[in-house]
């Protein structure tokens, strides 16, 4: 007979269980199991409820049903079924009374549910609920899923997403889930958890079926798709855009679809949209890391609708400069002088276009490499971030774009070769002169920074995030840094500090781009503003929400640990 | 080349200058002829979007991109850049001495299967002219009615799930009322009850993962029992969880329909009677297309219509919803569906009395004494049919709460069918709740066999038929309804007359508020031969139809859907 079989467990005398009582019961150390005397029947069931791990003892039985307490879920308490949405089922035991004892059935977990949790997942992305996202993400790690899998199923839905409910704007979610995904590789545990569960957040919503892309009848070469690209990209029609990169891959040159498009967006009619050029080098980070098979869809709608996006009749300042661009890249001095990178950052924030955009042109062909103008531009960007004024209005939105997009420009170079990016460079320009609002006394960047307050730690500077010290935590990064201890490690736990605040979101792209560019600064004397500035950023917009206490509980409800830790002791 | 190829000649380069395009016809098609960059191009003359005459259009860049609504096209393989399924024919091209030589044998494919292409994108967007051209498309390929219904039916059932609420009841009722309507029609007359029909099918369509069933061991009778605990809970996600288990169990899908209308039958559904007209539609759905296409939209939307929310009930719905309940237990009771006859006079007095225990006091005694649910049905129709013909046209005549009357009172005959008598009955009492909620309305009862018992005067049947859809289109209300008597009482026919009159209501905007009306009459007109009353519902109809006509029409998309798929529109409205 199988009650003779191990896993039955004498589990408590029938006495302290009273008819239509309930009671909870501790097996090991983290397994509570519910014992019910309901309708001259005994049932176990696992304590913890499955939506958000409430004591089901404590729930009300009807007609046969379960209800939690709490959000009211429903469960068949013979055979645990769920009657809502958005929820796992319960796990029921066998049970029986033998004299005086109530034993149960309490066989060895095994886990079982990867496919109700992909379910649960795709549930929670639909829906936009952080816990599902949360709990689902913990169960199915908990449970051994490898993290590329749980990847797979947030970019296949963020496909749908992106073309079935957003427009060009639908970059931004991109940016926060490449961007998260990146650093939560860079952590473990909870940290990670949080960082990947955030991502996930990010690209949440609606997705809808929408009528497939079809690719142009034959014949239709490459030349023509170039060539239509470039003129639908002017007359701003993405849909038609997209159909011409559809068409591309199947006429097997998809990998000529985001350098072609990488040169529509830095022509000079895009300026004051830069956010397009990040935004493509994030679409190439997500080809480059799942293959077209699973990027196509995301890559050739969106990357459609961001050169595809009407930009209206530009204003005085634009229309200028738009015509300037246009000329400098027309009439290309090929004079290389040498490169001063002080005169140059002065011309870059003089409030003048012209000088501004002159000065590209000869930092262009003077003979530094397009790495070390990058370079220049990255440093600058993390200057202005080390040294703007914290008011009202510290421009961190401005202040953070011109840092990412210039940074950006590395991988633009890597996928549609320097000429491109170079023109790149005319934009991060741009960005400069719109953003001259942004009173930040101008500085020469070959100048060192330094600060001698000895002894700060790492934990200080985080304490001064945590705490909101934005006045003091960036003097408090520059004396850690200038003590020579090591950025790496001050990055690493600023970085879990911003992960687990409701900002971190918001953050993480610029935390990235600080991260990646440190090594890349080394030689330069403006390195530590690069990490200075992002402390300061990240201090000021901090809230003091909290993002992680649905990555934690869902951690402590992944290994069955709320009931007891919770509500029983 | 050989002489046997199927290249044509169709003009000498001299008559195709650059930047000036040439039509021509071939084998009665339409072709357009373009000089651009050096080369010749020929395409489909139609505009594949609404029918202009490409011919007008612009060229550059190799893209021709057509007048009117600026779409636009690859001359040389004909696809479209703007919509994924409207590519034009682009036939080879060859100059051949001098003059232009066309295949159009070369790319006769290009528009096999596109209507389909077309509903679903149709369907998708609620479009209404990209949905009358794929389905005037479909009527002049002749593609089976069968198959086009699946697609509307799968869209509809993902749409309703993730979009809609309750009220999804009433796009159901517009597709399957639609079809209905439709299959009394012959050809192009059924293009608009078919647009109305895939208009209620139409929408966006959200991605859902798949319900799954509740574990072992679950029983039928444990379903059943939930179902009903959770209507009163209103939680339509567990009953929607039931539904889908009972599917997996299996020997049980007859028994689900029955299930809903139970529940929906409960006296806390009073003044809620949609519920049962959009049961009846789900279950003609279902025995119409089965559970392998209908099982979403019968799973989610019985479960939606069951969970829904209701306020609390006002004292007079309270009072109802007590008598009801009280007289619920006397039909468990009765033997079974009787099959006596009716006093219709004193049962309608009754009924419209305005006193709540008069009216379900005349639906209990009808019931204990053995009269037919059926027959009781039937009074209840012509009653409201009666009314129809006879409210005054004030400010408010109440159009919609006598279509309701009327509706719900032919639904019973449903319920019957499909949820047996005990379900039926019940549903008596829904309808008697309708006349009694319009009790304001002020219409005198009458004795039934008064009506319709003189013959009139005999009448030219054309000329008469013409007068009164005349007399609809140009909104005479005060005549319509005397020349609808008329002409029934001169033994006209009211097949024809209601053939007539509904094309005439589909071909006005109005239309979609009296389909599901004009549906119940065509129904009821069969069901109710004899009964001397049934002319009233012709007559209702007309006064109402005249009364909100709207005079803004539906009929000239169809007409262009119409030519457009015969591919006429370029040719006739430009070239001829």
């Amino acid at each position: 007979m199988a009650a003779d079989s191990p896993a039955w467990t004498k589990l408590v005398s029938l006495a302290e269980v009273p008819k239509g009582e309930s009671k909870a019961v501790k097996v090991g150390d983290a397994r509570s199991i519910a014992v019910f005397n309901v309708d001259g029947k005994i049932h176990a069931t696992d304590n913890q409820c499955p939506h958000m791990g409430y004591p089901l003892t404590r729930g009300t039985i009807r007609h046969g049903v379960l209800t939690c307490e709490w959000h009211g879920r429903n469960f068949d308490l013979e055979a645990g079924g769920c009657f809502n949405f958005e929820c796992d089922d319960l796990e029921t035991f066998p049970a029986e009374v033998r004299g005086e004892d109530i034993w149960v059935e309490l066989p060895e977990w095994v886990y079982q549910r990867e496919a109700e949790h992909m379910q649960l997942l795709q549930e929670g992305l639909i829906s936009e609920d952080r816990w599902t996202i949360s709990k689902a993400i913990a169960l199915l790690l908990k449970g051994g899923v490898s993290e590329d899998e749980i990847v797979e199923l947030i970019l296949r839905h963020v496909g749908r997403h992106i073309s079935s409910s957003h427009g060009p704007e639908g970059a931004e979610d991109v940016s926060r889930l490449v961007n998260g995904l990146n650093i939560g590789r860079r952590y473990d545990t909870e940290d990670r958890l949080i960082a990947l569960s955030t991502a996930a957040c990010a690209v949440s919503g609606p997705a809808a079926k929408r009528q497939d892309v079809m690719p142009l009848p034959d014949p239709v070469s490459w030349e023509q798709i170039d060539r239509w690209v470039r003129v639908f990209s002017r007359d701003s029609q993405s849909g038609r855009i997209e159909r011409c990169l559809f068409t591309a891959r199947t006429l097997g040159h998809e990998d000529r679809v985001l350098p072609l498009l990488m040169e529509c967006a830095v022509e000079p009619r895009f300026l004051g949209f830069a956010d397009n050029i990040t935004a493509l080098v994030h679409l190439s980070e997500a080809v480059d890391a799942f293959g077209w098979d699973q990027a196509a869809e995301l890559v050739f709608n969106l990357g459609a609708k961001l050169v595809g996006q009407g930009r209206g009749v530009p204003e005085r300042f634009r229309r200028d400069a738009v015509e300037l661009m246009g000329e400098l890249r027309e009439s290309p001095d090929s004079s290389s002088g040498g490169y001063d990178e002080d005169a140059f950052c002065g011309a870059l924030t003089s409030g003048s276009v012209e000088r501004s955009f002159r000065a590209v042109a000869d930092a262009l062909n003077s003979d530094a490499s397009l790495e070390r103008v990058i370079t220049t531009l990255v440093l600058l960007a993390a200057d202005r971030m080390a040294r703007t004024p914290v008011n009202v209005e510290a421009g961190w939105h401005e202040l953070t774009r011109e840092l990412n997009l210039a940074a950006s420009l590395r991988a633009v170079a890597r996928v549609a070769g320097d000429d491109v990016a170079a023109l790149g460079v005319y934009h991060v320009a741009w960005e400069l002169f719109a953003h001259r609002w942004v009173n930040i006394p101008d500085r020469a960047l070959s100048e060192a920074v330094s600060s001698d307050a000895a002894g700060v730690t790492a934990e200080q500077v985080v304490r001064s995030i945590s705490t909101l010290n934005v006045h003091g935590v960036g003097d408090e990064a520059l004396a850690y840094l200038s003590s020579g201890a090591s950025g790496e490690a001050l990055a690493h736990e600023v970085g879990r500090a911003i992960l687990w605040d409701n900002t971190g979101s918001r953050i993480v792209p610029t935390l990235r781009t600080v991260i990646e560019e440190w090594p890349r600064a080394a030689d330069h004397p403006a390195q530590a503003q690069l990490l200075v500035g992002l402390v300061r950023y990240a201090t000021d917009v901090r809230t003091n929400s909290d993002s992680g206490s649905s990555a934690t509980t869902a951690m402590r409800f992944a290994e069955g640990r709320t009931t007891v830790e919770v509500f029983d002791r | 080349m050989s002489a046997q190829d199927s290249f044509v000649r169709v003009a000498s380069v001299d008559e195709v200058p650059d930047g000036k395009p040439k039509a021509v016809k071939v084998d009665g098609k339409s072709v357009a002829l373009f000089f651009h960059e050096d080369a010749y191009y020929a395409t489909d003359n139609q505009c594949p979007h609404m029918g202009y005459p490409l011919v007008r259009g612009r060229v550059r860049n190799g893209v021709l991109t057509c007048d009117w609504h600026a779409w636009s096209y690859d001359m040389k393989g004909g696809g479209c850049f703007t919509g994924g399924c409207d590519d034009i024919e682009a036939y080879t091209v060859e100059v051949r001495n001098g003059d232009i030589w066309v295949d159009v044998s070369s790319h006769g494919s290009a528009q096999g299967d596109r209507h389909f292409l077309l509903l679903e994108e149709g369907l998708l967007s609620g479009d209404s002219w990209t949905l009358a051209k794929a389905i005037a498309m479909m009527l002049a390929r002749g593609v089976s009615e069968q198959e086009t219904l699946k697609l509307l039916v799968a869209h509809m059932g993902r749409h309703i799930a993730t979009e809609r609420g309750p009220d999804g009841g009433n796009r159901l009722a517009l597709t399957v009322n639609g079809v209905k309507v439709a299959r009394r029609y012959e050809g192009d007359d059924r293009l608009i009850p078919l647009m109305m029909a895939a208009q209620g099918a139409s929408g966006r369509a959200g991605d859902r993962p798949p319900i799954r069933p509740l574990p072992d061991p679950v029983t039928w009778e444990n379903l059943r029992h939930w179902v009903g605990v959770f209507a009163d809970d209103r939680n339509p996600e567990g009953i929607e969880k039931c539904l889908i288990t009972a599917r997996g169990l299996g020997g049980h899908d007859d028994e689900i329909i029955p299930l809903l209308y139970e529940s929906s039958v409960q006296p806390f559904f009073l003044g809620h009677s949609d519920n049962l007209l959009h049961l009846g539609y789900l279950a003609e759905l279902l025995e119409e297309f089965g559970w392998e296409h209908a099982e979403q939209l019968v799973c989610n939307l019985g479960a939606k219509i069951l969970g829904r929310g209701r306020g609390a009930p006002d004292e007079h719905r309270r009072e109802g919803i007590t008598r009801f309940a009280e007289a619920a237990k006397m039909i468990d009771g009765l033997p079974g569906d009787g099959t006596g006859s009716l006093d219709e006079d004193a049962f309608a007095t009754r009924l419209v009395s305005g006193d709540i225990e008069e009216t379900f006091g005349a639906v209990t005694d009808a019931l204990q004494t053995g009269v037919a649910v059926d027959s009781i049905a039937t009074t209840m129709v012509m009653l409201a049919a009666d009314r129809m013909a006879r409210t005054p046209l004030t400010m408010s005549p109440g159009w919609w709460e006598l279509a309701r009357e009327m509706t719900l009172a032919s639904s019973v005959r449903t319920s019957l069918r499909y949820a047996g008598f005990s379900v039926a009955a019940r549903a008596l009492y829904h309808v008697a709740w309708q006349f009694y909620s319009d009790r304001w309305l002020n219409i005198p009862v009458r004795p039934m066999a008064e009506i319709g018992a003189s013959a009139g005067s005999s009448i030219d049947e054309d000329a008469a038929l013409e007068g009164i859809v005349e007399s609809i289109e140009s909104v005479r209300v005060r005549e319509v309804g005397r020349e609808t008597r008329a002409y029934l009482a001169g033994g006209g026919s009211g097949d024809r007359l209601l053939s007539a009159m509904g094309q005439a209501i589909l071909k006005d905007d109005h239309g979609w508020d009296l389909l599901h009306a004009l549906r119940t009459v065509g129904d009821e007109w069969e069901t109710c031969a004899s009964h001397p009353a049934r002319g009233q519902m012709l007559v209702g109809l007309a006064r109402w139809a005249t009364d909100v006509r709207k005079a803004t029409g539906s009929d000239s998309a169809a007409q262009t859907a119409h030519r457009f798929a015969k591919g006429l529109t370029a040719v006739d409205l430009y070239e001829a």
